[in-house]
């Protein structure tokens, strides 16, 4: 196996840890399977679009654009839908065996995108202020770019900076808290309503960063590219075991590793043969995924 | 007193259903004739930027003809109207929507599909329920057009990529080492790598090949695979965004080889957004921007006022294939069967077209008589290619 594939894996499977610390961040927290978690990337994606190509920011302004706009649009699907509906059903983010916070999301995300068509239509932009990051490196024979090292340290430094606040600090403590037990939580003083949405802000700024570089990385933005990520953020989260932020950085890197080699030596239909057939066999030897202790109740929390 | 009331209503209700009918009639000025096509384009997934486009080139035709039905159609009390509907990415919904315009007598023709897997896959439908099929992305030209009403008005991929990769070899003797990058996913594209590595062996090229599925937009494993392999070309068979994609992609590890490609490399987004590094690489396609004729003049101004663009190869096929129709339509008096349109557009021969050289003609088996336009890439601009 050559050193560039090592590379190539280690830049999808940072673009892979991206999208998918959000979305095990809000489960872990809340229960919630967020599939809106694709649509959100992508509306962050199209936020940095609008920053980069209409307001003419310098990538570093659209990438805090495109967060705080995927994040708010997170934000608002939980204030908005998630919580009058788990209100509705007298619980409060209610457990996995309840389906409607999953069609909810769902139809969040296709709402979300169809207004996106209806928008900018079918067509694919491109972020023009990148000229920072087209530079290569060469390490002796290896050649990486500028935006690889940015995609790589992106995504390591914001998960190591989530798993550090959510360990080590009052806020972190809170989320845990919310997790554990909502009711017992606000009894203490905790304001689970400010934890959801701080959670939900920071889930969808992490998935909107992620959408400006997989946009700039694959040279495209179209209402499609959450689609991908989402069905591979899904399964890296299960095998990472639901809920566990190392867990899932592992299987983000293993997942990544996985598809490059396969298709470095196999033909694309036997990719996802390849990728799937494993995932699988990880299943069938951990069920709860690589560091979930069980799959639908390990939080953050008891990591 | 009831059987009166109801004869009333009876009477009234006849009376509503006699207006509903006629007023249509009303409308259309007396003798008036609309001739309904159906348009079978992809408006999504990974090939939504070639029929976003043709169907763009469709509407502008439809227009310039009713502008003036005389000149187009041969009658100036006929007019055109394209049903356009989009076909997807999957086989089965283009069937369906293929069912749907064949089902109904109104719709003289169908124009489409624009995606090469939908083609293979429509042709023995088209011949089978006997409506004339004008297919505008062909891979295999003799195993697209499946019988005397399936027609391919684009050049069929494998001629495409033979064409490209040979002239590329005619300017560049020297090369030694070839790379073919393909979605192995899509028939078509796999019919294009392959003519495209038997043309560059021929030419005493090396080739290596690298497949990935075609909506991919990662290329960094065939990047690293051809530079490694140290190509000195490679032939991008996928769509216009993956061009973009993969060209980027490249320069970004400092890798940059020539390439050689077909429409989808020539798309003026392509060229706008990979800057000068497509500079020297050949393309063989369709469709010549800078085809100095009249009706290519009239073509491409009113695309740009409508599009605010320029054309590209696809709008160009879109735009041609309605040209293509209403030029058969001429020739035939009264309302047009489906099968004399067939007949009348197996005769096509030297129509005016915005495609090839400025004329079109069908072969004997109804694909492209004129060979493709080859165009080279100086700086980020198109110029025609003589080898």
């Amino acid at each position: 196996m050559s050193i560039d594939l090592i590379k190539n894996a280690i830049v999808l499977g940072s673009v892979y840890l991206l999208f998918a610390t959000g979305f095990t961040l809000v489960f872990g927290s809340f229960k919630v399977m967020n599939l809106a978690h694709g649509a959100i990337m992508t509306l962050g994606a199209f936020v940095g679009i609008y920053a980069d190509n209409v307001l003419g920011f310098p990538i570093g302004f659209t990438l805090v654009v495109a967060a705080i706009g995927a994040g708010a649009g997170n934000a608002f699907l939980d204030a908005v839908i998630l919580r009058p509906i788990a209100r509705q059903s007298a619980s409060t983010h209610a457990g996995a065996e309840d389906l409607n916070p999953i069609v909810a999301t769902l139809s969040f995300g296709t709402i979300v995108l169809g207004l996106l068509v209806q928008t900018v239509k079918a067509v694919d932009f491109t972020y023009k202020q990148t000229d920072a990051l087209a530079k290569p490196f060469a390490f002796g024979g290896l050649t990486v770019s500028s935006l690889d090292l940015a995609i790589v340290v992106c995504a390591i430094v914001m998960t190591g900076l989530l798993s550090l606040i959510i360990a080590k600090t009052r806020a972190g403590m809170a989320v845990r808290a919310v997790a554990e037990d909502r009711a017992m939580a606000s009894a203490l003083g905790v304001r689970p309503n400010v934890v959801s949405a701080a959670t939900f802000f920071v889930s969808g700024a992490m998935a909107g960063v992620c959408g400006v570089l997989v946009g700039i990385l694959y040279s495209n933005v179209n209402v499609t590219i959450g689609d991908h990520l989402l069905l591979f953020g899904f399964v890296i989260v299960t095998v990472g075991g639901l809920g566990s932020l190392t867990g899932t950085a592992i299987a983000a890197y293993l997942v990544a590793l996985v598809q490059t080699i396969a298709n470095a030596y196999f033909q694309a239909a036997a990719v996802d043969l390849i990728v799937f057939g494993t995932l699988l066999l990880t299943l069938l030897i951990r069920p709860n995924g690589i560091l979930g202790k069980n799959a639908l109740s390990a939080g953050i929390a008891r990591r | 007193m009831k059987q009166s009331i109801g004869l009333v209503q009876q009477l009234r209700r006849s009376a509503i259903a006699l207006v509903a009918a006629v007023l249509p009639l009303l409308s259309l000025p007396s003798g008036a004739q609309e001739l309904q096509l159906g348009g079978l384009v992809s408006l999504d997934g990974p090939a939504s930027f070639v029929g976003i486009a043709a169907q763009a080139g469709m509407k502008l035709a439809a227009e310039v003809i009713n502008k003036d039905p005389q000149r187009y159609l041969g009658n100036k009390s006929r007019s055109l109207a394209i049903d356009i509907r989009n076909a997807g990415a999957t086989n089965s919904q283009a069937l369906a929507l293929a069912r749907d315009f064949a089902g109904d007598a109104k719709y003289l023709a169908i124009l489409g599909p624009s995606l090469s897997p939908q083609a293979l896959a429509l042709g023995p439908f088209a011949q089978q329920a006997t409506i004339p099929l004008l297919i505008m992305h062909s891979p295999a030209g003799d195993r697209t057009v499946a019988g005397n009403y399936v027609f391919a008005i684009a050049q069929d991929g494998e001629r495409l990529a033979d064409a490209g990769a040979s002239a590329y070899l005619k300017k560049y003797k020297d090369t030694k080492r070839a790379g073919i990058v393909f979605g192995s996913d899509n028939q078509g594209n796999v019919l294009i790598a392959n003519s495209a590595s038997k043309a560059f062996k021929a030419g005493g090229a090396e080739v290596t090949q690298f497949s990935l599925p075609f909506s991919s937009l990662d290329f960094s494993n065939a990047i690293d695979t051809m530079k490694r392999a140290n190509v000195e070309v490679i032939y991008l068979g996928q769509g216009s965004p993956a061009i973009t994609a993969a060209v980027q992609q490249a320069e970004r590890v400092g890798f940059k080889p020539r390439y050689v490609g077909y429409g989808t490399m020539a798309a003026p987004t392509v060229l706008k957004n990979v800057g000068n590094a497509l500079d020297g690489s050949i393309i063989a396609t369709d469709y010549d921007p800078s085809l100095a004729t009249p009706a290519n003049q009239l073509f491409t101004e009113a695309y740009r006022k409508a599009a605010n663009t320029d054309p590209d190869t696809y709008a160009a096929q879109g735009y041609a294939t309605v040209m293509l129709v209403a030029n058969a339509i001429k020739s035939l008096p009264g309302v047009p069967t489906r099968a004399q349109l067939a007949t009348a557009l197996a005769a096509t021969s030297n129509a005016e077209s915005v495609l090839g050289s400025g004329t079109f003609s069908f072969t004997d088996i109804r694909t492209v008589a004129s060979p493709p336009a080859l165009l080279q890439v100086v700086g980020s601009e198109l110029k025609p290619y003589r080898p």
